[in-house]
Order: structure tokens, then sequence, then C-alpha cells
């Protein structure tokens, strides 16, 4: 095994039409979890979809184990072995949950993933495996965003505010099997608003976005101590944690 | 009753015509559904199908080989005019492009086939009045129904049940995120112009034996498969199968009751319509 870092952004500038939203972001996710914290309309969202392929790097480069991918198409990304949970879900209204993992399941890594670990995994999706995608409640259809990016194997999983619109027991349950995923020795990078989210999942590759570029990399246990640091940093004040 | 058997008549044109209109209309809304590009050479690509299967019955050929020919030119017509527009950037762009092609095509046709109206000949074994219950009605109509349904029914198979109708249901629905998932999409518009082009050659070929074709007759079917689509909803099979029979039955009853009428009264099928789901019968609205 390579010791490169599984993914380095390197002072990537991306634009929505004329609008320069990314200004010079840098991370390095040697391996294990990063996230990504920040409020809305920080950026967060055009960082990943510039990973993705989905949004073009003006400027900059991406790299997965050390290969140059800042200009690869969203398809060879994701062949790279990279999965994607989008913000919002964006299941397909035409497919029945089951449907999608038929879609979905790719060979590499030996196959870890199909249908049936997804199912184990989260066995409400078995019994709506019929069921139209658009028929599952926030948490079910959060799962099968999860489950769609599972099954095609993925050594990083790239997901964009898994929290929103989640009740916090369903969040809590997400959060869990976010760590099993880690512990199973998946990658995960996270972009994430909820700072209850953010703090459990990355105790060290926690990074703070502020208007599209990134501020600080923090520990975990001093963002959550810290009050004078979340409210530069966030605008948040202890009680709504 | 002379009335009922009149009405049983319009009832089977409709049906028949809708058959035809499905086969036009079912390529035609993939790759609007698909690729947000409205193909308006769609029609000139019908006229090109039913010049080429009277070519090669001209030149001696079977009318199986002329339906076959006709398809697969097309077809090849069709990845031509995808390499084309993908060579340009927008919706409108690519849209004003198809509209020239087509323009060009029906243009190259009148050059090659001149301005008089041409028929395929339908094989004689097909051809012949067919009396059911003591109404007769013309066993090639009956035949393009037949083949019709069987189409539909392939299509709904492929659309169902194999991993290419599922990459196109979700491509449908939201192309980007199909790319995510390791699928490269871009291939996929490729298969779906072709069997688009191969769909439209096939009823030109077909329904070039009962609708003469000629100049004109581009823009006539050009905007039957506009209204099958717009009543039944872009990029979904069951879409163009409802709005194929509505618009049928529409311009059957229209011709016949209230012949000056007939174009009033689908354009305000498409009215009414739009008025309650402006995304079509079966259409969805994109996110």
């Amino acid at each position: 095994m390579s010791t490169k870092p599984l993914l380095t952004v390197e002072e990537v500038h991306s634009y929505y039409g004329t609008s320069h939203i990314l200004h010079g972001v840098s991370i390095t996710l040697q391996s294990g979890v990063a996230v990504i914290l920040g409020r809305n309309g920080m950026g967060k969202t055009t960082l990943v979809k510039t990973i993705m392929g989905l949004v073009p790097a003006r400027s900059g480069k991406i790299l997965l184990n050390g290969e140059d991918v800042t200009h690869f198409k969203p398809y060879q990304l994701a062949l790279c072995g990279v999965g994607y949970v989008p913000q919002g879900r964006a299941l397909f209204r035409s497919l029945t949950v089951e449907e999608h993992f038929q879609l979905a399941t790719r060979g590499g890594n030996g196959r870890k993933w199909e249908a049936e670990q997804v199912y184990e995994l989260f066995p409400r999706l078995r019994e709506r495996a019929k069921q139209s995608a658009m028929s599952l409640s926030g948490g079910e259809q959060q799962m099968l965003a999860i489950g769609r990016a599972l099954v095609t194997n993925p050594r990083l999983l790239i997901m964009d505010e898994p929290s929103e619109g989640l009740a916090p027991v369903i969040l809590d349950h997400l959060i869990e099997t976010f760590q099993s995923l880690a512990q199973m020795g998946m990658s995960i990078f996270l972009v994430e608003q909820n700072l209850r989210t953010a703090t459990t999942l990355a105790q060290k590759d926690l990074y703070i976005m502020v208007s599209g570029t990134i501020v600080a990399k923090v520990e975990a246990e001093t963002l959550l101590h810290d009050q004078s640091a979340r409210e530069k940093y966030l605008g948040v004040k202890a009680a709504e944690t | 009753m002379p009335d009922l058997s009149r009405i049983l008549f319009q009832i089977l044109n409709g049906l028949t015509f809708a058959g035809l209109l499905f086969v036009i209309a079912s390529g035609f809304s993939l790759m609007f559904g698909l690729m947000r590009v409205v193909n308006l050479a769609h029609g000139a690509f019908y006229i090109l199908g039913a010049y080429i299967a009277w070519t090669i019955q001209a030149q001696g050929g079977g009318w199986v080989m002329a339906v076959l020919m006709a398809s697969l030119g097309v077809g090849i017509l069709a990845l031509l005019a995808f390499f084309l527009i993908q060579r340009v950037e927008g919706d409108m762009p690519q849209t004003l492009l198809t509209l020239g092609l087509g323009i060009g095509v029906a243009d190259v046709c009148l050059l090659i086939w001149g301005g008089l109206p041409k028929t395929i000949a339908a094989p004689s074994q097909i051809r012949v009045p067919v009396t059911i219950a003591g109404f007769t009605y013309p066993g090639y109509r009956y035949f393009v129904l037949i083949a019709a349904i069987f189409i539909g029914f392939l299509l709904w198979y492929v659309f169902q049940r194999t991993q290419l109708g599922r990459i196109i249901r979700a491509g449908v629905d939201n192309r980007a995120i199909v790319a995510t998932l390791g699928i490269n999409i871009d291939r996929l518009f490729i298969k779906v112009f072709f069997l688009g082009g191969i769909l439209t050659g096939l009823a030109g070929a077909i329904g070039g034996s009962y609708l003469a074709v000629g100049p004109g007759m581009d823009f006539a079917m050009l905007t039957f498969a506009l209204a099958v689509v717009i009543i039944g909803g872009m990029g979904s099979i069951t879409g163009s199968a409802v709005g194929a029979l509505i618009v049928g039955l529409v311009d059957s009853f229209g011709r016949s009751y209230f012949s000056e009428l007939a174009i009033f009264l689908l354009s305000l099928t498409i009215i009414a319509v739009i008025m309650v789901r402006p995304q079509g019968l079966f259409g969805r609205v994109e996110e």
C-alpha cells in the first residue's frame, strides 16, 4: 500500500457561473474521517461538487491516492473509488428502493457491499424494497442515499450534509452507522453544519470553512469547549449545539 | 346500424394512428427526457425512413429488407446527429441545431425523391381486408397496431427489467447523480439516440404504406410527436403510449366529425392538459 494521502485538495478555486465560490481550498485526508464544518452558503456543497467533478475546478489540484483527478468526469471519479451522498439525497423518483441498488452495485474492493449488506445495516430498507424511493420517510431516504453510495464499493465516501432535516434520534443512529463504517476501514469525507455530528465523527481532521476558504483546522475538544471559537467561526451560541 | 360502424371505424383509425405515433414518439420522448434536447429533426428522420424503404423497394428489394434498411439508416443518421449536437453547448443552441438539421435533411429528400407523394407497398399477405364479426377493416392497419403493441411491450420490458432501462429512468430523473455512481451517461445518450433513430426509421417504413410520404410530412409528423410528448410527458414510455392514444383518437374523430376543427381540437387538448398538468400526464417535475 502507498503512503500517499487518500484525498488531497490543493489551492482549489471554483466558480458557480460567474461567482467565485471557492477561494483556494486546501485539505489533506490521509485516511479515516475528515469533516468540513461551516454554516450555510460558505461553499461546502461547491467544494464537494468540485471534488466529484460536478463543478469544474478553475485552478488548483485534486489528488486521489496521489493521482491527479482534477479534471476527471464524475463517472471516472466514481470508478476510482469515490462514493457520493449528495445534499438533499437526490434519489431517483422513478426507481424503487431495490432498483437503486441494482442500478448502482458495482465491483471493486472485493465487492463487499451489495444490497444484502445494506439491508443488514438498515433493516427498514428491506421492508420497503419494492416501494418507490419517494414513499420513504426522510430518515429512510437518507439511508437509501448512503446505501446507494455504499454498493458502488468506494474507498472514500463523500457526504454532503447527511444530517439535514433528520430527527435527532434518527441522526444518532446515522452517526453510529458512520462510526461503524469508519471502524470497518471506510474513509469518510463529510461536510456539515451540524456541530454535534461533526465533532462526534472527527476528532482531529476537523476543518472550519468560511466564505470559500478553510480558516482553521481544530480539534473537536477545543471547539466543544471554546465558545468564543464557535461564535467566531460558526456564529453559533452554546445553546444551539 | 351504420353510425355504430362509423364510430368503430374511427376508433380503429385512431388506434392504428396512435400505434404509429407511439413508435415515433417513444424515441423522441427519450431523447427529450434524457438530454433535454427537443429533436426537431425527428419529422425529417421519419420521412427519410419512408424514402429509404421506398427506394429499397424500387431497387427490387423485399419489404422486410426495406423496413430493416430504413430502421438502420435512420439509426445511423441519428448517431451522426448526436455527435453534431455534442459539439454545441446549451439546450437552446442544440435544439436550434436539430431544427436546421431537420430542414436540411428534408430539403435533401426533396432533391432526391422529388415532390410527388410516395407509397410503400406492404406485402400482399397483410394487405388484405379483414372481416371480424361482420366489420371489415384493412388488414395492414391491424398489423400496424399489433406491431406497435409488440414494440411497446419490448420497450416496457427493457425499461422496467434491464440495467439499461434503470439507467435511462434514473437518467431522466437526475443525470448528474447517475454519473456519480460510476455510469458513463454520455455512452447511454449514444444508445438512446441510436434506438430513437431506429424506431423513427421503422415508423417511417411502416407508416409509409398507408400515409403517403411527401414534402410537408416531416413537419406534420413532428407536430404530432410534439403533441404526444407534451400530453404524455417526456421521458416516459407509458406517457408516450397514453399521449399517442389521446392524439390518435382526437385526430381520428376530429377529422371524421368536425373536419375543419381537427387541428383546433388537438390544440385544445394540448392546452387543457398543460393547464392541469404542465409536465404532461406522466411527466415528472425535475428537482
